[in-house]
Parts: C-alpha cells; structure tokens; sequence
C-alpha cells in the first residue's frame, strides 16, 4: 500500500516536471509573429487544408517576390511557397520531401540563388527555417545538413535547452502566442507595400571559385530524382532581382546544368522589362525584394508562362476551393488595406517588417 | 516487472533532473530571440587584431566599430545599405575611391565585415597590391590556405583573401572570421 502511494506520487511528479517543462518551452520560444515573422512560415503550410498545382520552394526570392493568391486570382491555379529566410538548397530539398508527405503537386518551382552556399551558414536562419516544421525524418534530416559547428540535435529536439535565457526578455507576444499564432502570410507569401526604389549597387565581389560546391549540387541532384521519381515537373528560376548579384559563371552552370537533366531554368532578370517590372516602384527595399505591386506583376507573367506551357487546370469553376480562396483573399485585401492605411498615416509600416514593434 | 517498472521510473527522474540542470545552467546563449541573423557572437575586444589594411594613416580591423573608421576616412564615394531576409537592422557597403568596406550590424552598431581593395593604388601593409605575383605574396605571407584561385591566411579573428588569375593577384579582401 505504501509502496503504491510512493509510485504515484512519483508519477505525479513526473508528469508534473514534464508539463512544466512544456510549458516553460512554450513560453519562451521565439514566437515570430511580428517583426521577423519568417520564423512561422513553415509552420503554415501544416494549416492548408487543400492541395496545390505549384509548390514553390527556396530563399526571400520565392516568398516575396510570388504571390500565389494572383496565380489563383488571375488563372485559377492553387500554389503554396514553402519558402525560408536564406533557405539553403539542403532544406528546400527536405521541405520539398517533407510536402510529398502531404501532396504530390503538378509542378515545383525552385529559386537557384541559394546554390552559392555549399556549407552550413547561420544558426539563426536555421532555426527560422526547420524549428517549425512537423516533426520527421526530413526534419532530422533537414537538422543534421544544417546545423553549424556550435548548433546541436538535442536543443533543435528540446528547444528550450537553446532558448531558456529568453526567459528575462520576454515579451507580451511571449504570452498572447504562446499556444496560437496568428497568419502572417498568404499561402507563404511575404506581403510588403512600401516602396523604396532600387539602389546604386556596389560593385560585385571577384570571387576565387564560380564554380557551385559539391554539397550544393548533390542536394540539387537529390531534388531534381525526387521530382521526377514523383512525376514532378520541376522548374528552375533565378528570380528577377540583380543583388546580391548573379554571376553569368553562375549562369551557365544552371544553363548546362537544366539541359543535362532535362529541366527548364528561367533566368528572371533578363526578362524584367517583359515582366514589366520597374524597379523604382516595385521593390521595397532598395531592389533586394519586390513589394505587392512587383510580385503581382511577376506572378501574372508566370502564371501565363504556367498556363501556355503545363497543363494545369483552372480550378475557378471548383465551388469547395472558390470558398477556400475567397478567405484567403479576405485576408489578402485586410492586409494590404491596412500595410496603406500605416503607410498613409505614419509615413512607414510600424506593424509589419523587421522593425516592427513587439508588444 | 516491478524491477523494470523501478527502472523507468528511475531512468525518467534522472531525465528530468538533467533537463532541470541544462536549463538552469545560465549558459551565455548571447541574443536568445532566434531572431539575431547575424552569427558573428564576437569578442570584439579581441578581434581588434590580426591583419588589418592602412589607408592614409587609418588602420582597419575587420569587427572594428565603422564609426571610429568613418570619422578618419570620411564619407565614401558611394553607400549602399539593404535590410537582407530576416535581418534587423542593415547591411552596409561604403565604395571608396579604391577600396569597398562592408559593415554587419550587432546590437544597433554596425561593425566592419570586410575591406576589398579595388586598384593598384593602395596595398596591403606587407606591400601586396592587384598585380602582384604569387611569388610575392608568398614571400610577404607565407604559402597560405589554397582555395580555388585564392590563398587564405588567418590570423586570429581575421582572414585575408588573396584572389589570382594566373599570376597576378585581382582581388585582395580582409574579412571577420564567424
């Protein structure tokens, strides 16, 4: 009898510690639902309750310059940017992996910029880009390829292990999202208004090797056999921004390398007058990313490239997506409205943006 | 069973308990937010050391603050700043007449990331400039790291870069080691 009290309290106690410890990594975990919100994105995509034609994978250069609310608006195709903060070619391969658990799309669209980096980088973009993501052997796996030398799999496993000093600056936002998060994206689109018009760009560095690293490629090698082992089409883009600069040796490469496998690589930036693209209004900052008006003008180009090109239905006459979309777009509107209401009374945007004020 | 039952409980105590330990370990995870892009978490009273370039009686270390080396050089030629993914705060590019300086920012300071020098007209402190020999690059700086068409040398928080084509040296950068 004794012996039995003993055991529960013991349970008791465990389960007890356990919660706390839940609990405690809830709270202070960075919740990135204002300011740098990129940190949310991949958990975004778990909420999408129907299947796409395009997935968009890759870096800034998907997730702010497509819309995929104008790809639906304009023809009727659903597309979903399961993009990330300096996503590296690694982790695009593993959240593309981690996609097919979900969806096989007709079609996936991949930005190359990221093949310039063939080694681990930075642990703050790793973590905006696989802390939330569904655990599973991508995510392991996504872990494993980008952990620099100070990152470790046991605090990627328990993040309050790496986040526990946070506990004395926590916020107000700690709290309001710690067992929710609001949408900060339209079907992973990062939705800017502003403008700032492209600046004088330095000088691009001499680099020693154009050649892209090994590491790099072979994760490209691994997505283009995914893609096709799945009846993927894949397509290859360099988005139409020119900094950081695109080097022509970078070029070639995916010029040859698109041949070799039988892809289609589309360099973007040759195309910007075609596109209509004019970077003195349709970036917002200085032409590293396009704002609202740029990306719109990208995706209508896109979507006719898509829909001359690839047989992919125009689901506009389906009643159950309609219904779908029409909130989305709700959301889309309610979002732009307000990024122009701040701009037209503050002068700036003070609730979107990586300056943007955390309660 | 009730061994094995006494080993699990045991084995999720001593599991707990670690946990409990890890987190009130008050290990310096320096900015916590996952938010801080930048990687560098650098001593910078240390990283003022190591190869540095000299223009007009101004030394430039790579993690030096750019206000100490803007208020010697004055202002540049051209300026370029842009807020990459994710960042806050901005990254900075100061073109010289002959060199460029690119600053990162930590903590509302922007510190500097690297110096490239552009033309012959300026040289390192060990007499290297664009268009110099291998030869005498490795005489100044010894063999050095080979990567591609370059030699690296590191010394302390700093890596110089020194880019060949052929013989000829055509680029030459000094940059923090993150």
């Amino acid at each position: 009898m004794k012996k039995r009290k003993i055991r529960i309290i013991i349970a008791l106690f465990l389960v007890f510690t356990i919660v706390s410890m839940w609990l405690l990594q809830r709270l202070v975990v960075p919740k990135y639902n204002k300011g740098i919100v990129e940190g949310a994105f991949a958990a975004e995509y778990y909420e999408e309750t129907t299947d796409h034609d395009v997935i968009f994978i890759g870096d800034c250069e998907v997730y702010e310059n497509f819309s995929p609310i104008t790809l639906w608006q304009e023809y009727g195709i659903t597309s979903y940017i399961r993009g990330g903060a300096q996503q590296l070619v690694w982790q695009s391969y593993y959240q593309l992996e981690d996609t097919l658990r979900y969806e096989t799309p007709e079609i996936v669209v991949f930005n190359v910029l990221s093949l310039k980096y063939n080694e681990p980088q930075s642990e703050s973009y790793n973590r905006m880009n696989i802390d939330s993501m569904r655990w599973s052997s991508s995510k392991y796996n996504a872990i494993k390829a980008s952990m620099t030398e100070d990152e470790s799999m046991i605090e990627y496993m328990f993040p309050l292990l790496r986040y526990h000093s946070r506990i004395l600056d926590l916020t107000a936002d700690d709290f309001k999202y710690m067992f929710s998060s609001e949408k900060v994206t339209h079907n992973g689109y990062y939705m800017r208004v502003d403008v700032k018009p492209e600046g004088d760009f330095p000088e691009p560095d001499i680099l020693a090797d154009y050649t892209f690293g090994e590491n790099a490629m072979s994760y490209l090698d691994k997505m283009t056999e995914l893609c096709k082992e799945n009846g993927i089409e894949l397509i290859l883009i360099k988005a139409p921004i020119k900094w950081p600069y695109w080097y022509p040796e970078w070029d070639e490469q995916m010029v040859e390398y698109a041949e070799e496998n039988d892809l289609v690589y589309i360099n973007m930036i040759e195309l910007a007058d075609e596109i209509g693209l004019d970077y003195s209004t349709d970036t917002y900052d200085a032409g590293l990313h396009l704002n609202l008006s740029g990306a719109e003008k990208l995706s209508k180009y896109f979507g006719e490239y898509l829909v001359e090109n690839y047989d992919l239905e125009d689901h506009r006459n389906d009643e159950e997506l309609c219904k779908v979309y029409q909130e989305k777009i709700d959301f889309y509107n309610d979002m732009k409205e307000q990024q122009y209401y701040e701009l037209e009374t503050y002068g700036k945007l003070i609730s979107f943006g990586a300056e943007a004020i955390e309660d | 069973m009730k061994k094995s039952f006494k080993k699990v409980i045991l084995t999720a105590v001593c599991a707990c308990m670690m946990a409990f330990t890890a987190v009130g370990c008050g290990g310096d995870s320096g900015s916590d937010t996952g938010n801080n892009a930048q990687t560098g978490q650098i001593d910078k009273a240390e990283s003022l050391s190591g190869y540095y370039f000299a223009t007009g009686g101004t030394n430039i270390y790579v993690n030096q603050k750019m206000e100490d080396v803007l208020s010697s050089l004055g202002e540049p030629v051209q300026y370029f700043e842009s807020e990459s993914c994710a960042y806050q705060g901005m990254d900075k590019t100061y073109t010289y007449n002959s060199f460029i300086i690119k600053t990162y920012p930590e903590n509302d300071v922007d510190y500097v990331l690297s110096v490239s020098l552009r033309d012959d007209t300026v040289q390192t402190p060990e007499g290297i400039a664009i268009g110099s020999s291998k030869s005498d690059v490795t005489t100044a700086y010894g063999a050095g790291e080979e990567s591609g068409s370059a030699l690296v040398y590191t010394k302390d928080q700093s890596r110089l870069t020194i880019i060949f084509d052929g013989d000829s040296v055509t680029s030459i950068e000094y940059s923090a080691v993150q």
